[in-house]
């Protein structure tokens, strides 16, 4: 469904066409991207100056893909007389390995081109189509052709060579082949992101030639990391795809940041946002919990590494808040985007509260609460001293940098997201549903960890009384009685914002919804308008805003739908949560098992597939995550006390599912479940 | 307000008590241009400086103009980093770490010759 392949590894990828050329305009996306900087826009391979066709692509691993080509005969009638294969692997740079295969009887005489550039624009440049502030430069040194970028001090330089002999030009590299009958000619071509504004000059890439076993930069192969997650026996056929998948692009995403050394976590998504993504990272941590729970202890570690110290406007910093994005781009470095790092996010803060309690739940690692209890407490604080701005008992936001801060802080942060029922903006500060839920479940969570580990009871019976006046507040304040859902925010005029949206699933999962109010709202989240078939929509059908291909505004989220199915085992609605799995993990199968961002929020009916959003990340991280929380969902996981507890609803679509070996504080267990729940049937008390 | 490298570092001995700074341990060494070195051995909050090279877990190399830019408050130590005006081996964790207890101290205080000096704790 898509014309790029992309391998990765770390915050270095490598986004190419099909033929394997990187071929881009200034603001298309495609390029070999380092440490957010594109350190090669123009990668072209041609040969007697024509570009050959595609004859098969494969990404062999998350890091490497090979394409094979073959020139245009322009007729099956007449076979190609020769192929190329392009071998790439990708870190530090890529190596690409480049064979010519001659076919015929006949020696040939062939000129082959690599043409290269660099704009080295930072990501932020490619996404708003930005000029360049520095100047470029070309060298030919040392048998090396030498692409730079200098602006002041910031220098970043792509050094580019071949293993066999060619002439080297500042466009590019020529081969002038002369291969004997069934022969074929070789050469390595390594691209290094040589000058990166890190360590000392980087002269070779990571992975040399016919470095098969190349170990990814995750401290484990990828082999390893696979066979360290839960076994899935399922006789459903395509779910074995998608938990394969998730797995892999899981571990592709993990990447280390060097301010915070030796531990890596999940970025969020490619190919613009391989970052430090505060919230991103703390839900795909959440989601992947029963399978890799070492992602949520790293996630929370490198957080409050960087958790907010002081109030700083042009950051959205604030003490105790957690932070919302990190790059290392052009345009953070000269404070032009605030990311060094960015805290604008309202809803990061509570997550990392939640995760903490979450993971303590499943692996036992009481330790680790005990180490960030400083930083716990230094969260719960900005809730309420910074969160709430205006003291009326709600986390707000509005930013504080009008010039490149973010509009919206809550996780749909397009600028259009929170409109009215009519479609009109609503006005900052806006206090958005979910972030309610997620403090109302933070504070009760950190209530336990208050009495268990911080020897502190006082603590955890105001954390409780608090909860317990914002979940009385909230179902008054945010219910919308006439149309029996709760509102998506209140806005700077306290105002009700009146659409119907997804956001309301969130508050299954926070706990924060009266029973007879979340009865209302799984059946608002499972009728026509909201759920398209093939998932919950962002917005429902009918809102002024609608529109099943704007980014929050009606397109299905897997990770949006991941929470609201785990929200409602939470309430017991074990059906309904079923059939948004099944709808969910059906759709995966129309991507190859890796489920994109969004996608549109067409009705089912109406499209025989699910439809790709766009300019969706893939993968992306919470995306990725999907699956494996609806695994969760489906097989009723818990953590009770030392016991894993299961209790399935698993529709009979999937008929046996089986996860063997889930880690935990348990050390490991099996939990299986067979296929019982008809999710084509409405349970009665959805009737209204 | 201090002008040199000398009497920016010497602003830095006062002790700072921040909870957030309990992990802060290990010796950062500022490499200044055409000047001189220091090293600041740090050990929950307090600081003990010492002039020249030696030994330490990161090494800072910056001009001087830059150095009392980051001390004064002027230039976030990060992006000045992500700049190419500072240049940085060993440590980066600790790194980060130095960024954090440069914007948690008190304002400078009444500059002070940069001398072996260690500070008491309270």
């Amino acid at each position: 469904m898509t014309d790029t392949l992309s391998i990765l590894e770390g915050n270095t990828f490598v986004v190419s066409n099909r033929h394997g050329d990187i071929d881009c305009s200034p603001d298309e996306p495609q390029g070999l991207f380092h440490q957010d900087t594109r350190f090669l826009s123009r990668w072209r391979l041609t040969v007697n100056g024509e570009r050959p066709s595609v004859l098969s692509t494969d990404d062999l691993q998350y890091f490497s893909a090979q394409f094979f080509l073959v020139p245009s005969t322009g007729t099956i009638y007449v076979n190609p007389s020769f192929s190329v294969i392009r071998k790439r692997a990708v870190g530090g740079g890529f190596h690409e390995d480049v064979t010519v295969l001659n076919h015929s009887a006949e020696p040939v005489e062939l000129e082959l081109r690599v043409e290269a550039s660099a704009d080295f624009a930072d990501l932020f440049e490619v996404k708003d189509a930005l000029a360049k502030k520095g100047h470029a430069y070309r060298r030919i040194e040392d048998g090396r052709l030498v692409l730079g970028y200098r602006r002041d001090e910031f220098a970043r330089e792509t050094w580019i060579s071949s293993s066999a002999p060619g002439e080297i030009d500042e466009d590019g590299l020529r081969f002038r082949l002369r291969i004997e009958p069934h022969g074929q000619w070789n050469t390595c071509l390594e691209v290094v992101a040589a000058l990166d504004g890190w360590d000392e000059t980087r002269d070779r890439v990571k992975y040399g030639h016919g470095d098969d076993k190349a170990k990814p930069n995750v401290g484990m192969s990828l082999d390893g990391w696979l066979a360290k997650a839960p076994r899935l026996e399922t006789s459903w056929r395509p779910l074995h795809r998608s938990y394969t998948r998730s797995l892999v692009d899981l571990a592709a995403l993990r990447f280390y940041s060097k301010l915070t050394p030796g531990q890596a976590l999940p970025a969020a998504g490619l190919p613009w946002f391989m970052a430090v993504f505060g919230r991103d990272s703390l839900l795909t941590s959440f989601q992947s919990l029963p399978f890799a729970p070492d992602l949520a202890e790293t996630t929370l570690r490198v957080l409050s590494a960087q958790q907010g110290t002081i109030r700083d406007d042009f950051r959205d910093e604030e003490p105790g808040k957690i932070l919302h994005e990190m790059r290392w781009g052009e345009m953070t470095a000269f404070e032009e985007r605030p990311h060094s790092p960015y805290f604008g996010s309202a809803d990061t803060t509570p997550l990392f509260l939640i995760l903490l309690d979450e993971l303590e739940r499943w692996t036992g690692n009481g330790e680790l609460v005990r180490q960030l209890e400083h930083e716990a407490r230094a969260a719960l604080s900005w809730i309420d001293e910074y969160g709430d701005r205006d003291g009326d008992g709600y986390v707000e936001y509005q930013t504080r940098n009008a010039k490149t801060g973010l509009e919206n802080q809550c996780w749909k942060d397009s600028w259009n997201s929170i409109l009215f029922a009519d479609g009109s903006m609503s006005r900052l500060p806006r206090a958005t549903c979910e972030i309610q839920g997620y403090v109302y479940d933070a504070k009760l969570r950190c209530a336990r960890l208050a009495r268990l580990f911080w020897n502190d009871s006082a603590l955890a019976e105001r954390l409780e009384t608090e909860a317990a006046e914002l979940k009385l507040r909230f179902n008054r304040d945010f219910w919308i009685e006439d149309r029996q859902f709760f509102a998506l925010a209140l806005d700077g005029d306290k105002r009700k914002v009146d659409s119907l949206t997804s956001n309301i699933g969130h508050l299954l999962w926070s706990g924060i919804a009266d029973e007879d109010k979340a009865l209302a709202c799984v059946r608002h989240l499972m009728a026509e308008r909201l759920f398209s078939g093939w998932g919950v929509r962002t917005m429902a059908e009918g809102e002024g805003g609608y529109n099943p291909i704007g980014y929050h505004l009606g397109t299905v989220w897997p990770h949006d739908n991941s929470i609201i199915a785990w929200g409602m085992r939470r309430y017991g609605y074990r059906r309904e949560a079923a059939r948004i799995a099944l709808a969910i993990l059906e759709a995966a199968q129309f991507f190859d098992g890796r489920l994109p961002e969004a996608f549109a929020g067409y009705p089912r009916a109406l499209t025989s597939y699910p439809v790709e959003y766009p300019t969706a990340c893939s993968p992306q991280a919470w995306a990725t995550g999907a699956p494996l929380l609806l695994l969760r969902a489906m097989l009723g996981l818990q953590p009770i006390g030392d016991q894993l507890l299961v209790d399935p609803a698993i529709p009979r679509q999937i008929d046996r599912l089986e996860i063997l070996g889930i880690p935990g504080r348990w050390n490991r267990a099996d939990a299986f479940g067979r296929g019982m729940v008809d999710v084509a049937e409405p349970a009665r008390e959805m009737l209204h | 307000m201090h002008e040199t490298a000398a009497e920016a570092i010497g602003t830095l001995t006062a002790r700072v008590v921040d909870p957030r700074l309990r992990r802060l341990k290990g010796t950062c060494r500022f490499d200044v241009e055409d000047t001189g070195s220091w090293r600041l051995s740090f050990d929950e909050g307090g600081v003990r400086i010492a002039e020249g090279p030696g030994e330490a877990d990161c090494a800072v190399s910056c001009r001087e103009e830059d150095l009392v830019r980051a001390i004064r408050g002027e230039q976030n130590l990060i992006t000045a980093f992500m700049q190419g005006r500072l240049r940085i081996r060993g440590d980066y964790g600790l790194f980060r770490q130095l960024h954090q207890f440069l914007r948690l101290r008190p304002p400078p205080a009444t500059p002070l010759a940069a001398t072996e000096r260690p500070v008491e704790p309270p």
